[in-house]
This record gives structure tokens, C-alpha cells and sequence, in this order.
């Protein structure tokens, strides 16, 4: 009887075990987010995108007519690495976008220079006045090239609101096969065109808090991330925020936007979350920072901000895995913050390293 | 570092989680007091590196009373299960012996598990209850040294005098011996004393917040957060390898470093329920360690070197733990097994 037990208990344990190896809070990047989009799409007044209001997205019944009527529009499926699935069946006329060619974990996961993902999209036979639409089967790489691209300078590039699974729940012709892009040479800029909406590292932003110091840097964070239970990050050891983040209600885990999201990852109407913002001091009219762990989730809610006519709105880069670097080399010039901040009792700024275990 | 670590301590042929157990199983302090010993050291080697500004001051944050407490038991009995602590289990793994592996592995899933997975709801609210700022600070105005250094000094008086650690005492039992006199003899086989080896143990983790902290991760010695970065490792090429993962590595080859030169590795066979109560225990152990923020090396030695009253409160409960899973396992079925007899 007894072996039984101890084998019953064997058996749970394992499960459980095996569970949580395939359930790991893995990053935005690889992925492993267990959770699925929905198959019916969300209803209308649900949505954000009304096709023609929307500067950074664009219905997927909207983004076929655009694929067919205009031969020059280049459609780029986003991803961290490349995806198997692709060659399976992919937008008409979509070519591979590897996130891997804008961002590096050599350059701590953030944007790389000008140059570097200027060619990457002009690889991609990409220039300044190309119209780009841009997709992914995840939640939030097509975001984050989105956000490059912005950067550089392309004049129209949207994100097919919902990705594929948005295709797919309205019935749209897929494409199979692998296809090869006809490169450029003359992507038309020097510079990027919205330098301002960048903030690379932690010491850039920490200079740019100084100059600005009423800002408010506003996380992306899930609220576990944000009072510093986990790093929420496979990677990143340490936990915590940046000091003086606000939670801004985006994310439910670090592989997602949760709150800016319906359940077949169309963007929500933006109402709620802007009086949510508006309730934690996050304004229009202040200099607005988004961040999260490596930039990825902090993408969509910068174009959720600008869709809705924001004008002083950044994303710092770096994020925590950069501020947390630095926290530890200087832990008096990169404070974190840790527990959540309405219990004075327990709520501290950390000026010193914390022991890892 | 954990090269010295692994090959010391199973050189002391002593056992971390044995030492607090035996306060109660053998009814004896002696491990007690060479435990003591190791945190001393290292305590007085931290706040001295502090003091010399080699490496800034911990933060003290607030922790959870209750999830040291539950934290504590479920890693003592799961190490009570296992016949030794998680460290204990890397030891094992470098003298051969398969329940150290089974122990070791099914650490790493739960601790993942409960880390990151379907357990790290439970263990947030555990973190997040019963939430103190208590810290050292508030009990002690000056700096520690002026208290740690001449406790050191009474202590090694102690030693000398009482004779602790001498031949036929309690913790030299443990302890093979050799009459010869080649340094090999007197590297792997001649009788220490005990504090020799505590104090070698002491300097290697009052040392290692130095090299640890050079490639920029504050800490020491610790098996924790290494062996959920080493399962993180295998799903994930994100995640680098550092201080850590490379000291538990050198804590096996340590071990396997002494044991074979001793000619003493080899691999062991071991029953059906020893090998149950290994993945069992080390599961608990996993569970345990990630609720209590680490385990008897890095709350037990590490975190009470730095005079950490969380570290303090895990320590007592994994006490605890060992003595209750030690009831269960072997004094209760011994006195059953007595009485039968009779």
C-alpha cells in the first residue's frame, strides 16, 4: 500500500514537473506562452482598429484588399528566429523577418544601430517610401520590428491587426512555400526619422530622467514582474523595477499584452486603458516612457498612445534587463524598486546589490 | 571556487544538513558547533571585504515570515528524506552514488515549477504575506566586525580548549585514518580536525562574494538559483551561464576530485525505496528551497553570514524539517522495530 502511494505521488510529481518545464515563464521572445488566440474574432466595438483611423494598424479583411491592389506593399511575417511554420502557409507575398536582424542578446536585447537595421530592411527590399505591412503568428515580434521601422523612418508600415490567427479567423488565402525578397540599395535616410522615441540604455534614460524629471515611466510589466516576485524572464536572475516605474496594466505575463488585447489578439478598444492610465497619472500631457523587460510588450503600448494622438511618448529600450546590469555595477546611480508602492510599510527603494541566491 | 568547495567538504566527510540533524537524532551539539564555525568565518571575511569597500553593503529587503517557515519544513523533511541537503546531493553525484543525481533532478523540476511554472502562483502569494522590513540593522548600530571578530577569537579559544573537533570526539568518527605521512596521506587521508576543514570551508564562501561579485553577480556560494539557471539552460539559448552555474559544477568535480584520487568512487547500488525517497525528497527540497529564497548553503551558511534574519528564520525551520522527516523515517520505525523485538 505504502509503495503505492509513494509510486501515486511519483507519478503526480512528475507530471507536474514535466508540466512546468513546458509551462516555464519563458520571454516574449521564444515564445512559450501557453496561451492560444481565440477562433471567432472579437466583435467591432470590442476592437481598436477602425481601418481608417488607425496610423500603426490595419484590419486584416483591409490589409488583402491593400496586399491586392498594390503590387509594391512588401508584407514581412515576424518572428524570433525562423519559424518552420512559415513555408507552411503565410500571407500572400510575405517574406521572413527574423528579429534576430534588428536585436541581439550581445547587444543586451536592444535595438541595434541605424545602419544595422536599415540593411535589415532593405534586404527585405524595404525603403523609406515602401508601403510595409507587417504580421506575426505571436503576439508581439510583428510590434517590435513595427517599432524599428517607425524609428528608421518608413512613412506607412502597419501591423495586421491580430496577425495571422486574424487571417485565418476570416478566411483569408494563405500562401505556401518559402519566398526569396528582391533587395535595395537606397533606403532614402542618413538618420532616423524619430530619434526622440528611442531611449536606448539605462544610462540614456537615466540622463533623459534628469533632464526630464517630471516624467512618468510607465511599465509594462505583469503586476508579479512589477513588485519584483519574478524576473519573468528565463535569463534575468534578479527582480524588481526601475525606481519611480508606474504599472501601467498592460501585461499579464512577459509574453504578452494581455490588457491591450481581445482574446483573438485583435488590439482592444482603447478605452478602459486609457482611463486606467489616466487614474495612475499616465497622461497625454507629461513626457510618457513605456518599458518592459527587453522592449517588446512597451511596442504596443507606445502605438496604442500615438494611435490616440500622443505626442510625448518613448520607449526606453534597455528595459530591466539593462537598468538591472547597471543596478548591480552601480547600484546607487540605477535604484530599483521592489514590493508595490500603496504598501509604504514594505515598499523600498534599493540603493545597494541585493545577495542572489 | 567550487572545485575547493565540493573537494573540502567532502574531505571534512561531514554533512550540512547531518549537523542540525543530529542535535536531535544523536542528541549531540558538535555538528551544531562546526556549522557555526563556517558561518563565522564567512561572516567575518563578508563585513571585512565591506569594510576594506572590496564589495558594497547587501540591501536588506523585506521577506516573508510565513514562507520561510513553510519554506524551511518542506526543504528540511525533503532533506531528511533524502539522507542530506541539495548540496549534500551534488556531493553525492561526485562519489557515484545515483540517489544524488535522482535528488538533484527532481529538485531542479519542482524548484523550476514552483520558480516559474504552474506552482509560482502559490509561492507569490507566500512571498507577498506576512511581509517584515525587519533586518540586522535594526538590532545592531555599529559595524558587525566589532562583534563577529572577537566572537571568532573566543571561539577558537573554545576549540582549543574544550578539544572540540579532537580525535574520539563525536565529529572525528566520521573521519577515515592514516598513519602515513606523504602529502597525498595528508591532503586526502590523514584525521583533520573538523574546524580545519569549517574554516577552509569559511574562507572559500567569505572569498567567493569577491570573484562572484567581479563578474557581477552579489552573492556566494549557492545551489539555488544555479540549478534553475541549468534547467533554464537546456530549454532556453538565452540564458547565460555564470559565477553560479559554474560553481555548482566544480562542487560535483570537488567531490569526484577527492573521491578518486581516495579511490573511493564508484557507483553504488542502491534500493528500490531509497531511490523513491531521493526523487520524493528532492522534490520537497525543490518546493522548499524556492519558498524560503534557498537552501542550508545559502540560507544556512551564506545568508546567516551576512547576519540575514530571513536567512536566520529559514535555518531554524529547516531544523525543524530534518528533525520532524528524521521522526517519521527512522526514530519512529526504529522504536516500532524495538518494541516488536521485544
Amino acid at each position: 500500500m505504502k509503495i503505492k502511494k509513494l509510486t501515486l505521488s511519483f507519478v503526480l510529481l512528475f507530471t507536474v514537473g514535466c508540466l512546468s518545464t513546458t509551462n516555464v515563464q519563458a520571454d516574449c521572445k521564444s515564445g512559450n506562452n501557453a496561451a492560444k488566440p481565440a477562433k471567432t474574432i472579437a466583435p467591432d466595438k470590442s476592437r481598436l482598429v477602425k481601418t481608417e483611423h488607425s496610423h500603426f494598424y490595419i484590419d486584416a479583411k483591409a490589409a488583402n484588399q491593400e496586399i491586392k491592389q498594390h503590387p509594391q506593399t512588401v508584407v514581412l511575417e515576424t518572428s524570433y528566429g525562423k519559424k518552420t511554420s512559415y513555408a507552411k502557409g503565410h500571407l500572400p507575398r510575405a517574406v521572413q523577418f527574423d528579429t534576430l536582424e534588428i536585436e541581439t542578446e550581445q547587444n543586451h536585447w536592444n535595438i541595434l544601430s541605424f545602419k544595422q537595421c536599415r540593411d535589415a530592411f532593405l534586404k527585405k527590399g524595404i525603403t523609406k517610401n515602401t508601403p510595409v505591412l507587417v504580421y506575426s503568428e505571436d503576439a508581439l515580434s510583428s510590434a517590435r520590428v513595427e517599432f524599428v521601422g517607425y524609428w528608421l523612418g518608413i512613412k506607412n508600415i502597419k501591423i495586421v491587426d491580430g496577425g495571422l490567427n486574424a487571417w485565418k479567423n476570416n478566411k483569408l488565402p494563405l500562401q505556401k512555400g518559402t519566398l526569396k525578397p528582391v533587395a535595395k540599395s537606397n533606403f532614402g535616410r542618413q538618420t532616423p526619422a524619430h530619434p526622440e522615441d528611442l531611449i536606448r540604455t539605462a544610462n540614456d534614460f537615466r540622463q533623459y530622467r534628469q533632464k526630464h524629471p517630471k516624467l512618468v515611466l510607465a511599465s509594462t510589466r505583469s503586476w508579479d514582474e512589477y513588485v519584483g516576485n519574478i524576473s519573468g524572464y528565463n535569463y534575468i536572475k534578479n527582480t524588481g523595477e526601475v525606481n519611480g516605474a508606474v504599472y501601467a496594466r498592460v501585461s499579464k505575463t512577459s509574453s504578452d499584452v494581455y490588457y491591450l488585447m481581445n482574446k483573438d489578439w485583435t488590439m482592444k478598444n482603447p478605452q478602459r486603458i486609457l482611463q486606467y492610465w489616466k487614474s495612475k497619472g499616465i497622461t497625454p500631457n507629461k513626457e510618457t516612457v513605456f518599458y518592459c523587460g527587453t522592449g517588446w510588450r512597451a511596442c504596443p503600448a507606445f502605438f496604442l498612445a500615438k494611435d490616440n494622438g500622443w505626442k510625448q511618448v518613448h520607449i526606453f529600450d534597455g528595459g530591466w534587463y539593462d537598468w538591472d546590469k547597471s543596478h548591480q555595477k552601480h547600484p546607487q546611480e540605477f535604484p530599483v524598486q521592489k514590493g508595490n508602492p500603496s504598501d509604504k510599510k514594505h515598499f523600498k527603494i534599493i540603493k545597494q546589490p541585493e545577495a542572489t541566491n | 571556487m567550487g572545485l575547493a568547495f565540493g573537494f573540502f567538504l567532502k574531505r571534512s566527510r561531514l554533512c550540512l544538513s547531518a549537523s542540525l540533524r543530529d542535535i536531535y537524532v544523536e542528541k549531540k551539539l558538535d555538528g551544531l558547533w562546526w556549522f557555526f564555525f563556517i558561518i563565522l568565518t564567512t561572516s567575518v571575511i563578508y563585513f571585512s571585504l565591506i569594510a576594506l569597500h572590496v564589495i558594497p553593503e547587501a540591501a536588506q529587503v523585506p521577506f516573508s515570515v510565513s514562507s520561510e517557515i513553510i519554506g524551511g519544513l518542506f526543504f528540511g523533511f525533503g532533506a531528511a528524506m533524502c539522507s542530506g541537503c541539495i548540496t549534500t546531493a551534488m556531493i553525492k553525484i561526485g562519489d557515484g552514488r545515483i540517489t544524488g543525481l535522482i535528488a538533484a533532478l527532481s529538485f531542479m523540476l519542482i524548484a523550476v515549477a514552483t520558480k516559474q511554472g504552474p506552482l509560482s502562483p502559490l509561492n507569490n502569494q507566500l512571498q507577498q504575506s506576512t511581509l517584515t522590513s525587519a533586518n540586522y540593522t535594526n538590532l545592531i548600530r555599529f559595524n558587525p566586525l566589532f562583534l563577529l571578530v572577537p566572537l571568532f577569537v573566543i571561539f577558537l579559544f573554545v576549540i582549543y580548549k574544550q578539544k572540540l573537533g579532537q580525535a574520539n570526539s563525536y565529529l572525528s568518527k566520521f573521519q577515515k585514518h592514516s598513519s602515513k605521512t606523504k602529502i597525498s596521506d595528508y591532503l586526502l587521508r590523514q584525521r583533520w580536525n573538523p574546524f580545519i576543514t569549517a574554516a577552509i570551508l569559511g574562507i572559500i564562501a567569505g572569498l567567493s562574494f569577491y570573484f562572484s561579485y567581479q563578474t557581477g553577480r552579489y552573492g556566494s556560494v549557492a545551489t539555488l538559483g544555479p540549478l534553475i539557471s541549468w534547467q533554464n539552460f537546456f530549454g532556453s539559448a538565452a540564458v547565460k551561464l555564470d559565477w553560479g552555474e559554474l560553481f555548482v559544477v566544480g562542487l560535483i568535480l570537488g567531490s569526484f576530485t577527492f573521491t578518486f584520487s581516495n579511490k573511493e568512487f564508484a557507483f553504488k547500488n542502491y534500493s528500490g525505496k531509497d531511490i523513491m525517497l531521493s526523487f520524493v525528497g528532492g522534490c520537497l527540497m525543490g518546493f522548499g528551497a524556492v519558498v524560503g529564497n534557498g537552501c542550508i548553503l545559502a540560507n544556512g551558511i551564506v545568508g546567516n553570514a551576512m547576519l540575514s534574519l530571513e536567512s536566520l528564520t529559514n535555518i531554524i525551520f529547516i531544523t525543524f524539517g530534518l528533525w520532524i522527516g528524521s521522526y517519521f523515517l527512522y526514530i519512529r520505525p526504529m522504536s516500532r522495530e524495538i518494541n516488536n523485538e521485544n
